[in-house]
């Protein structure tokens, strides 16, 4: 089978699709380096809650980059996220472009919040004084706002938007971007998710109790919900083999409820199959399951029954949230980006992989996976391929299957 | 890629039926600016009951183009520029007075909110997309039905731009050309008669002026009536529809 281009396709019959560079902002770090070593230690300390009041939540810590006044309608906090991911792979872009060109370059990137914050600060300021703030542009509100930040950064003219499907969305963002390499729309694709703290949705999950008291604890008993959390993980994809490849995505809805999964499970299953059979991988080839693992009672017990079905209880699963929070929109390409790490930065023929933090009670409706345990690693001969899941309100998922080229 | 509109359906304050369509197409002209919207009946009330504008008009557009087991099987896209925007300004309203926030309004906020009534109504459970990109929204609603047919292999994918007038108190802040409108398109993987193309080029040096009307209504226009190309431009991007003339060669 050849592509539009006429390339060499991968053995699923699709077009390689490489990861071929990666920027992060999370609560574990502002860089691959910073975030690397904690990510594999399970190092929750950055989600304490700054008083003892608060609830925990994962921030990303320090100073955001400046928005240059040329762009003073998308300044917001969610986009001051998106530069200080996209500056680390800003020159690797440039390059692309320069390649390519910039009609060739394409934006694709999800969000939940977009700039909803500084929303909240111009009502804040309007039920004072009767005006919404100067600063404020409704493109800060628009979801479509931060791709066209992030193509203005990039100096993108392919085709620039956002997607925004609550939790899912980074994840489809990049099952989207592979989709536009392969149709030849464009050569090159800065593709992923940034989702920023706000009162909407901490106040909105709290009115859902959906929130957890401590820290969140996902599989346990004694869970009680999420953590919520912030951060940004944005990708440069090229239609080459090599390095680590996006080599499946699966999608499903529900058709169940707004903010319930369906409690079968049907569509957790459905997506996760869909994305091995998209990668023509068998559910035994899959060394790691990243969990959307909120620690919500209904996500845990739903996706654990449904993880079961797809891998049986042999596969390692690990839910990263106690680590960074439910960065919600920015989620999918966050654990992304965790799956790429483990294998980049693989050892020998073995992957560390990020413990799964919890009280260690388990939960009789739970389904036993085989939970990461701390310093676990796992013999992943090279190619090793990696799963991770994002559901997301209204019923929407997708998982995604990362694999080294072989 | 190119593919063939199978059916269409839409809705606008004013031009509600396919005869007012078609003359809308011969001679176009901006929709009301009225807060009304579809009926749609054929919705439960339970479900009719979390239906805002977005959802409404949806619902309408879609069913009114395909048959309810096509409804439940077609991959799906939502462009929309603001998404369920009248839900956002209330939760931040309250945000604003420090008043509770309502948990239905919440999770009734998500951009894709009228996907998932949508999916819940249809017991649709396919692949499904939401998506926004500024005043370009519709021409990237297409390029990801595109991408959607193509990573799901689907025949067919169900197309829907749907927004909604910016609600009162944000009005001053947003484009004057919005109004309430909804377009269902069914795109068909097709090749040969009347197969759509779209080119995807660098945009104009000097602004172009705006039309009165939105840009998935001059698609419709341009679908129904016999010009061989329908071009939008403005910004960095040049979007080109063609369709190839003549006979079919398969």
């Amino acid at each position: 089978m050849s592509a539009p281009g006429g390339l060499i396709v991968s053995g699923s019959g699709r077009d390689p699709c490489r990861i071929a560079e990666v920027g992060i902002a999370c609560a574990l770090g502002r860089s691959l380096d910073a975030v690397w070593p904690r990510l594999v230690a399970g190092d929750t300390a950055a989600m304490a809650p700054a008083q003892a009041s608060a609830r925990a939540y994962g921030r990303v810590e320090g100073e955001l980059p400046f928005i240059q006044a040329a762009l003073a309608p998308l300044a917001c906090r969610n986009n001051r996220l998106a530069q200080l991911v996209f500056e680390q792979i800003a020159a690797q872009v440039a390059a692309a472009r320069r390649r390519f060109g910039a009609p060739r370059l394409a934006v694709v990137v999800g969000t939940s919040t977009s700039g909803i914050s500084d929303a909240e600060d111009a009502f804040r300021a309007r039920s004072r004084t009767g005006q919404l703030a100067g600063e404020f542009a409704l493109a800060q509100l628009e979801h479509g706002g931060l791709a066209e930040f992030v193509a203005h950064l990039a100096g993108a003219q392919g085709p620039a938007y956002t997607i925004s499907t609550a939790c899912s969305s980074g994840a489809k963002a990049l099952a989207s971007a592979r989709a536009l390499l392969e149709l030849d729309l464009c050569d090159a694709v800065v593709a992923g998710g940034v989702d920023s703290a706000c009162a909407l949705t901490e106040r909105g999950f709290a009115s859902l109790q959906a929130v957890s008291a401590g820290l969140t604890n996902p599989m346990s008993r004694n869970r009680d919900g999420l953590t919520l959390g912030e951060g940004g993980a944005l990708f440069l994809l090229l239609r080459e083999l090599g390095g680590i490849q996006l080599a499946g995505a699966g999608e499903s809805s529900d058709a169940h409820h707004m903010s319930a999964p369906e409690p079968n499970g049907q569509g957790f299953e459905a997506c996760m199959r869909a994305a091995l059979a998209d990668a023509a991988l068998e559910p035994a080839e899959i060394a790691y399951v990243n969990l959307h693992g909120t620690g919500t009672p209904q996500n845990d017990r739903v996706e654990s029954a449904a993880v079961l079905r797809v891998f049986g209880s042999g596969v390692p699963c690990s839910s990263t949230k106690p680590l960074v929070g439910h960065a919600l929109g920015a989620s999918g390409a966050l654990e992304a980006a965790f799956c790429w790490l483990l294998m980049s930065r693989r050892q020998g023929e073995s992957l560390r992989l990020p413990p799964h933090r919890w009280d260690g009670c388990s939960d009789p409706d739970v389904a036993p996976l085989r939970l990461v345990k701390d310093g676990e690693s796992v013999l992943a001969p090279a190619p090793a391929a990696l799963l991770s899941n994002s559901f997301g309100f209204g019923g929407s998922n997708c998982a995604l299957v990362l694999r080294e080229a072989s | 890629m190119q593919v063939a509109v199978s059916r269409w359906c839409a809705w606008a304050p004013g031009i509600e039926d396919e005869s007012a369509w078609r003359a809308f197409a011969r001679a176009p002209h901006a929709p009301e600016r009225a807060r009304r919207t579809p009926a749609i009946d054929f919705v439960p009330a339970m479900q009719r009951r979390r239906c805002d504008a977005v959802a409404r008009m949806l619902l309408h557009v879609a069913n009114g183009c395909a048959d309810p087991e096509e409804l439940a099987s077609l991959p799906v896209v939502l462009a929309s520029r603001h998404g369920p925007l009248e839900t956002t300004v209330e939760l931040l309203e309250h945000i604003a007075e420090e008043k509770p926030l309502s948990p239905t309004g919440f999770s009734h906020s998500v951009h894709n909110t009228a996907l998932g009534l949508f999916s819940i109504w249809s017991g649709n459970r396919s692949a499904s997309v939401a998506l926004a990109a500024g005043r370009d929204t519709f021409a990237h609603g297409f390029i990801e039905a595109l991408a959607l047919l193509q990573r799901t292999r689907a025949s067919e994918v169900l197309y829907l731009c749907v927004d909604e007038v910016v609600p009162e108190s944000l009005a001053a802040l947003a484009d004057p050309s919005g109004t309430a409108h909804a377009l269902a398109l069914r795109l068909a993987r097709k090749s040969g008669q009347r197969a759509v193309r779209l080119r995807i080029g660098v945009g104009p040096t000097a602004p172009e002026p705006e039309r009165a009307w939105p840009d998935a209504l001059e698609f419709l226009r341009w679908w129904l009536g016999d010009a061989e190309e329908l071009e939008i431009a403005r910004g960095a991007r040049r979007f080109t529809w063609s369709r190839a003339a003549g006979a079919d060669c398969g």
